[in-house]
């Protein structure tokens, strides 16, 4: 859950990057890293295995523009994509207040897609969130290669219940900002949204 | 029972267990004496049927408790080993008797222990002695589950060798197992003729065929089960796939065929006949080339039905988070 420190005028918002293992999750956090000015960053966490897998999860501190006199920080999670991570996976998710879907565009990727999505429902279920409440947005990643799906597939795939969604190739920095600033206009949205909602 | 099995309950069994069974034993042969050699109190009228069913009825709970799932021969196994020990108390306890008195005759030692104090301390103790045996008890066998997603190359692929992970949650496995279509009809004449009927999505009907090279076909079929003329064949020659299989199964990202359906399909001898795969062969599933499938299809069957978006997606896009970023070197 978002948290707002009135006396500090801060809002603290999770985002987590959520997808099937090697589909650029932790890319698209490099990217964002290595191109936000240092003073508006934390130093990027990485627990990785020497084959660039994920071992527990990726964070990165970064701090948007003031909204309405109060400084917007969001933290950066990406998961491990690994199957048999599943409990890192939860935990990571608690607490979560926006997540960027990331798919891979593979063929041969496609139903670890699907399985992955079904995972992040079922994973934010045990939580009692649903994707319904939670802000998500679909990145359809890796959309260089040769190997690739049509758009119009993925979509049929992943995202039916037609939320945002758009084009990334992670590695050069395609689409990694504009799936960044999608989520988080969306979650401080929905947390204005909350914050009405409580005050009425 | 299966070697692995019992591999397994012998470790369950450990030094342990023996040790404290033989404690019970002791424990309660002495028990059962102190017992015998009270002033016996006025025995209650209970006639050694009840006694014996009541101790009947508390094994078999005991047994059925210890050990969930067991098998009809396991349980009855358990209460008969029960009751031999509970025996072997009472013996042992009489045999001591006879012993303590002085070479006083065995009978009238097993008709002390007979009564019903220490009959209750010897079916007692014999729960005691017999708990750490349960696990050799042997339980009902079950039909093992598929997991095809464990044993695919995906699935393989996506573990680090030698990684210790969560406990294993598999996305895909058992009741979730891939679903494979079930013909409504044959496809007349899908002999692979030639006559391929092109694609007629009738208002998104499911009527028609699309066409997969052979060789795609085959490079999904194991090389074992190929016929005789797989090979002959141009490697092109399509293979009609009816959109009745095709559509329904997109929203999984995969389509699967039964071996013995696509043998309807395919050129004649291009795999082996179902007579000669056998009934093993004959349900195993074709995966089929998704990348040719999808392309060959028109974009109005991904058409998604107007959806109401979540209230969280109404934004004000002028309002966007700006993040302070560094020009690209």
């Amino acid at each position: 859950m978002a948290s707002i420190n009135y006396a500090l005028k801060e809002i603290s918002c999770k985002i987590v990057y959520y997808g099937p293992g090697m589909c650029g999750k932790t890319t698209n956090l490099q990217f964002i890293h290595q191109h936000t000015a240092p003073d508006k960053r934390g130093n990027m966490v990485s627990l990785a295995t020497p084959g660039e897998r994920t071992l527990f999860f990726d964070f990165l501190p970064l701090e948007a523009a003031q909204i309405h006199g109060f400084r917007t920080k969001f933290q950066l999670y990406t998961v491990p994509g690994q199957v048999m991570y599943n409990s890192t996976r939860k935990l990571v998710l608690r607490g979560v207040d926006g997540v960027i879907f990331v798919c891979d565009s593979q063929w041969e990727k496609l139903r670890e897609d699907l399985e992955s999505f079904r995972n992040l429902q079922d994973n934010l279920a045990s939580y009692g969130y649903s994707l319904e409440t939670t802000p998500y947005i679909v990145q359809y990643n890796k959309r260089d290669l040769t190997h690739i799906a049509p758009v119009e597939y993925l979509q049929y795939l992943i995202n039916r219940r037609q939320v945002p969604s758009m084009e990334a190739i992670a590695l050069h920095g395609g689409g990694v900002f504009e799936s960044l600033n999608a989520i988080c206009v969306r979650v401080l949205a929905n947390l204005s949204r909350k914050q009405k909602a409580g005050a009425a | 029972m299966p070697r692995q099995s019992w591999e397994a309950m012998r470790r369950d069994f450990t030094a342990i267990s023996g040790f404290s069974m033989a404690i019970s034993f002791v424990a309660a042969v002495v028990l059962c004496l102190q017992i015998t050699q009270t002033k016996a109190a006025p025995e209650w009228q209970i006639s050694g049927a009840t006694v014996w069913i009541v101790q009947l009825a508390i094994f078999g709970t005991a047994v059925y408790a210890w050990r969930p799932g067991i098998s009809l021969s396991g349980w009855m196994l358990g209460i008969l080993v029960l009751i031999f020990v509970s025996l072997s108390l009472t013996t042992t306890t009489s045999l001591a008797l006879a012993f303590i008195q002085g070479g006083g005759d065995f009978p009238t030692a097993f008709g002390r222990t007979a009564s019903l104090g220490p009959r209750v301390c010897a079916a007692f103790f014999a729960l005691m002695v017999v708990y750490p045996l349960r696990v050799l008890l042997p339980i009902r066998r079950e039909r093992p589950r598929r997991r095809r997603f464990t044993a695919s190359d995906d699935a393989a692929g996506m573990v680090m060798p030698g990684a210790e992970g969560d406990p294993a949650v598999l996305l895909v496995g058992g009741d979730e197992a891939i679903p494979v279509w079930e013909p409504r009809s044959r496809p007349a004449g899908g002999r692979g003729d030639g006559e391929s009927t092109s694609i007629s999505m009738g208002g998104l009907g499911l009527d028609g065929t699309i066409d997969l090279p052979l060789h795609a076909v085959l490079a999904q079929v194991p090389r074992e089960l190929w016929g005789g003329s797989a090979q002959g064949y141009d490697p092109s020659h399509p293979v009609p796939v009816p959109l009745e299989v095709v559509v329904p199964q997109l929203k999984d990202a995969r389509i699967v065929v039964r071996l013995l359906d696509l043998y309807d399909w395919l050129p004649p001898d291009a795999v082996r006949s179902p007579a000669e795969l056998g009934d093993g062969k004959q349900s195993e599933v074709v995966l089929l080339p998704l990348e040719l499938i999808v392309p060959q299809l028109p974009l109005e069957v991904f058409e998604l039905p107007p959806a109401t978006p979540p209230a969280w997606a109404h934004v004000d896009e002028n309002e966007s988070v700006l993040f302070a970023t560094i020009p690209a070197k």
